[in-house]
């Protein structure tokens, strides 16, 4: 059979067409200070800005398969072209959003109604949260299921939890004190990134702690803000220094690229 | 007056005064001694004429008895205040007669003087002093002595200004005193291109007061054409002292035929000033021009410095002039120039001829003046085209920065984030603010650039600094200065420019590579497989890609499927190209079968510096 199977292979393979198959890698859309949203172009250590705002945001996270933006309450959910799919508008001025990869990842977190918004391939559709036992300051969301969703929240004693909330009924699954990182500012790829004075701390799910000097001078609390460029790219910046970066970070590669500034003004 | 003024104080204590405010028994008027206008009421605000420090207004006052009593009127002054008796010394009063009686109807001239003594506002009090005969008193007698009154009248406002000076110039005739703005301007008599006509103008301060000289200029009017008038003010003291005056010259030097039009400015006032520049020796007829590296063609004045501008001493740059000599057509017979030659050490004649040259009709010689100063300072010198003659200044200034050299660190390659540092030879004695760009040259035939190639500040150029003290410069404090090198072969060239220094340039090579595959991702999508490459090529050159695939045993299936992409590539990299050297490539191989068993791919691009390979298992 293994004979038979290999010989048939080798008469299986046609001629390929690569016409329209090349073109500038693409890493995604970056927030920058002055709110404009940038498609980036490139590789690691060789990042193109594009000259042009595609969109202005107050919030923005960018999968390969679309984006989760929010201004001014405004919350827009685009698909990989540019099409808007959704919008919800809240009252919220600073939502929390997060597309890890599909479409169907996209979630929303308002945090001064406590109500998650998720697409259900036609409408966001608000859920509000069942608020016992949900204590602290929510700094990261992310869907963990089509039932459920994850929550990191920075506690009043600076602990870290990490809990789950069940979509449907809106009520909390569960609830961990996470033993390492505080003030953890978002999971990717089963990396927790938090940050301390020497820098971004990524811990990988074994347990291994890299921490990644971004300044020579010590990080100010709450300094740093990451946001999701693509599936794998992330746009870490400082707001004090107006420095910011790009990650690569999936499975266990991580890499490092300062994000060069756009003509108009810094990265943020 | 000083002695009148105590005779008044003492007056005012023997037969006791009042202050008074109700109305006095005159009335005031300024008067026209000549009669033409009619007598006004003096108002209670009376605003004297502006008037030069050290020269007087007269202000004539006619005072009426408008009572029925017989007054006597002691006298009048101008006060520093309201119910004072002292005098303001910026007034005076004169025609004055002490002690008038004055019967009801009786009137009385006299002149109040404004003669400031010092610039600026100045406002004095106009008060008269009398008695008046009523209720049983007289006056001259010590019995029955009417009260002296001391009455305020006006005040009056003036404003004093700088002395004025007289301009005049010596004509044949004698001293002319010149207006300012007049419609008419001086003229200076028509002068050879190869002389010069100079007038020599005084300026005179017939005040009482000693005055600080006035700015004295010939501002230009024309800064696409040197004037035919200089200046000397070298005689003119800082202070011309009262009563004396000052000379200073200006010259009419012309070097081009025609009307010359200038304007002799002093201070606030202006004086038009011409002359014209007319043939008289064969050697005028020659019409002069030079031009300058920028292609700008200049006539010049034998009046006008021909300047060089400002060069960096030390190094192989020098400012040139191109000089050219025409003998008009309108010149019926060749003009000849016994030499060409020029003077000053910093000055070097090229291309000029040697000796004699007839110049006929129509016809151009040309050479040229290079100012290359062996150091810093300024100098001068002479160029004299046979009698005509021009002076020749440039200026030579070196920054005390020490000397640049550039860093990378290792060498450079294509997809880098590197840094530059810019190191001094010693630390700098001074503090400054320069400049550092980048400039990219591919070395790919037919690409002008990389976008990516910039500094990760942004843009290719910043502002850097340097600490007095400093062995390097900084951008924002950093003397490491991030930039990316892009993905396309070629030369970062660097330059830092300081405030009078050379342009210091470094460039660096990025040398052509192998195509880089930086990422490659492979997915079974039955019935395709699909493979995703990311990576670059810096020689723009890829053309054969290699496929070969494998098992999940690790056997490879068949043999390495080969394609030329090179026309893919070629559209990409040359057509609308926003990414350098950058590729993303996405093959799909659409199969028949069990996609499950095909493990793994091995991939290979080629481009002209050899073939690099990578391989990615299926997901």
């Amino acid at each position: 059979m293994k004979r038979r199977g290999v010989e048939a292979w080798a008469v299986f393979f046609l001629a390929t067409v690569l016409h329209a198959q090349l073109s500038v890698p693409q890493l995604g859309f970056a927030r920058f200070a002055d709110g404009s949203v940038h498609a980036i172009q490139g590789v690691a250590a060789n990042l193109i800005v594009s000259p042009r705002a595609v969109a202005t945001a107050n919030r923005a996270s960018f999968s390969n398969a679309g984006g989760l933006t929010a201004k001014n309450g405004l919350i827009q959910l685009w698909d990989a072209s540019g099409k808007q799919l959704a919008s919800y508008q809240s009252d919220e001025a600073l939502p929390l959003v997060n597309i890890d990869s599909s479409l169907q990842t996209a979630i929303a977190w308002l945090p001064s109604s406590h109500v998650l918004l998720t697409w259900d391939g036609t409408t966001l559709v608000a859920r509000p949260l069942d608020d016992a036992g949900f204590e602290g300051t929510v700094t990261f969301v992310r869907l963990e299921s089509a039932a459920i969703a994850q929550f990191f929240l920075v506690q009043a004693n600076s602990k870290v939890a990490k809990a789950s909330v069940s979509l449907p009924s809106g009520r909390l699954i569960s609830s961990d004190i996470l033993p390492g990182p505080h003030g953890v500012l978002f999971v990717q790829s089963g990396w927790i990134l938090s940050q301390s004075d020497e820098g971004l701390v990524a811990e990988m799910p074994d347990g291994y702690r890299q921490t990644i000097s971004l300044l020579r001078n010590p990080l100010l609390t709450g300094d740093l803000t990451i946001e999701r460029m693509s599936t794998d790219w992330l746009h870490v910046s400082s707001q004090a220094t107006g420095a910011s970066w790009a990650i690569f970070l999936s499975g266990t590669k991580l890499n490092v690229s300062v994000m060069p500034h756009t003509s108009k003004g810094v990265a943020r | 007056m000083k002695q009148f003024a105590i005779t008044l104080a003492l007056w005012l204590a023997a037969v006791g005064t009042a202050r008074a405010q109700t109305p006095p028994p005159f009335s005031f008027y300024i008067h026209d001694t000549t009669g033409t206008t009619p007598d006004t009421p003096l108002p209670a605000i009376y605003q004297v004429a502006s008037t030069a420090v050290g020269n007087s207004t007269p202000t004539v006052i006619k005072m009426v008895n408008t009572s029925s009593n017989t007054v006597n009127f002691i006298l009048a002054l101008v006060a520093p205040g309201a119910s004072s008796s002292a005098r303001n010394p910026n007034f005076s009063v004169t025609g004055l007669f002490q002690d008038e009686i004055l019967s009801p109807g009786a009137s009385v001239l006299y002149v109040v003087n404004f003669a400031p003594a010092a610039t600026g506002a100045i406002t004095g009090y106009f008060n008269v002093a009398y008695q008046i005969e009523q209720n049983g008193c007289q006056v001259g007698t010590s019995t029955n002595a009417c009260p002296g009154v001391l009455y305020n009248v006006s005040t009056f406002n003036g404003s004093a200004t700088a002395p004025q000076l007289l301009l005049s110039y010596q004509s044949a005739s004698g001293p002319v005193t010149l207006l300012p703005s007049s419609a008419s301007p001086l003229n200076f008599p028509n002068t050879s291109l190869s002389a010069t006509s100079t007038f020599t103008f005084t300026l005179t301060n017939p005040t009482t007061v000693d005055t600080p000289a006035p700015a004295i200029t010939l501002p230009v009017i024309n800064t696409n054409a040197p004037s035919a008038f200089t200046l000397n003010t070298s005689s003119v003291p800082a202070t011309i002292t009262a009563g004396s005056s000052a000379n200073f010259t200006v010259t009419f030097a012309p070097s081009q035929t025609g009307l010359a039009n200038g304007v002799l400015q002093i201070a606030s006032d202006s004086f038009p000033i011409q002359g014209a520049g007319i043939i008289v020796a064969g050697i005028d007829a020659l019409q002069i021009s030079y031009t300058d590296s920028t292609g700008v063609r200049t006539l010049p004045q034998a009046a006008t410095p021909i300047s060089f501008g400002q060069v960096i001493p030390g190094t192989a740059s020098s400012a040139i002039l191109t000089f050219s000599v025409t003998n008009p057509t309108t010149s019926y017979n060749p003009v000849t120039v016994p030499s060409i030659t020029v003077t000053g050490a910093a000055f070097t004649l090229t291309g000029a001829p040697t000796s004699s040259v007839a110049i006929a009709p129509g016809n151009t010689i040309t050479f040229t003046l290079s100012f290359t100063p062996p150091s810093s300072g300024s100098f001068t010198g002479t160029l004299a085209i046979g009698s005509r003659s021009f002076i020749l200044n440039g200026i030579s200034s070196a920054s005390p920065i020490p000397s640049i050299s550039l860093s990378v660190g290792a060498p450079l390659s294509s997809q880098q984030q590197a840094s530059v540092t810019i190191q001094l030879s010693a630390p700098s004695p001074v503090s400054a603010v320069g400049t550092i760009s980048m400039a990219f040259a591919p070395s790919v035939a037919n690409v002008t650039d990389d976008p990516a190639v910039a500094f990760l500040a942004g843009g290719r150029e910043l502002s850097i600094t340097i600490n007095s003290g400093a062995q390097t410069a900084a951008y924002q404090g950093q003397t490491a200065i991030g930039f990316q090198t892009g993905t396309t072969a070629g030369s970062i060239t660097f330059s830092v420019a300081f405030a009078n220094a050379a342009v210091y340039t470094q460039s660096f090579t990025i040398p052509p590579s192998a195509s880089q595959l930086v990422s490659a991702q492979a997915i079974r999508e039955s019935p395709n497989l699909l493979v995703t490459l990311s990576g670059y090529d810096n020689t723009y050159s890829t053309g054969a890609l290699s496929f070969t695939f494998y098992d999940t045993t690790g056997k490879q299936i068949g043999s390495p499927i080969q394609i030329n992409a090179a026309s893919n590539f070629q559209q990409l990299f040359f057509s609308n190209n926003t990414g350098g050297g950058l590729f993303s490539l996405q093959a799909s191989f659409p199969v028949s079968g069990e996609v499950t068993q095909v493990g793994s791919v091995s991939v290979g691009l080629t481009n002209s510096q050899g073939q690099s390979t990578t391989s990615a298992t299926f997901q």
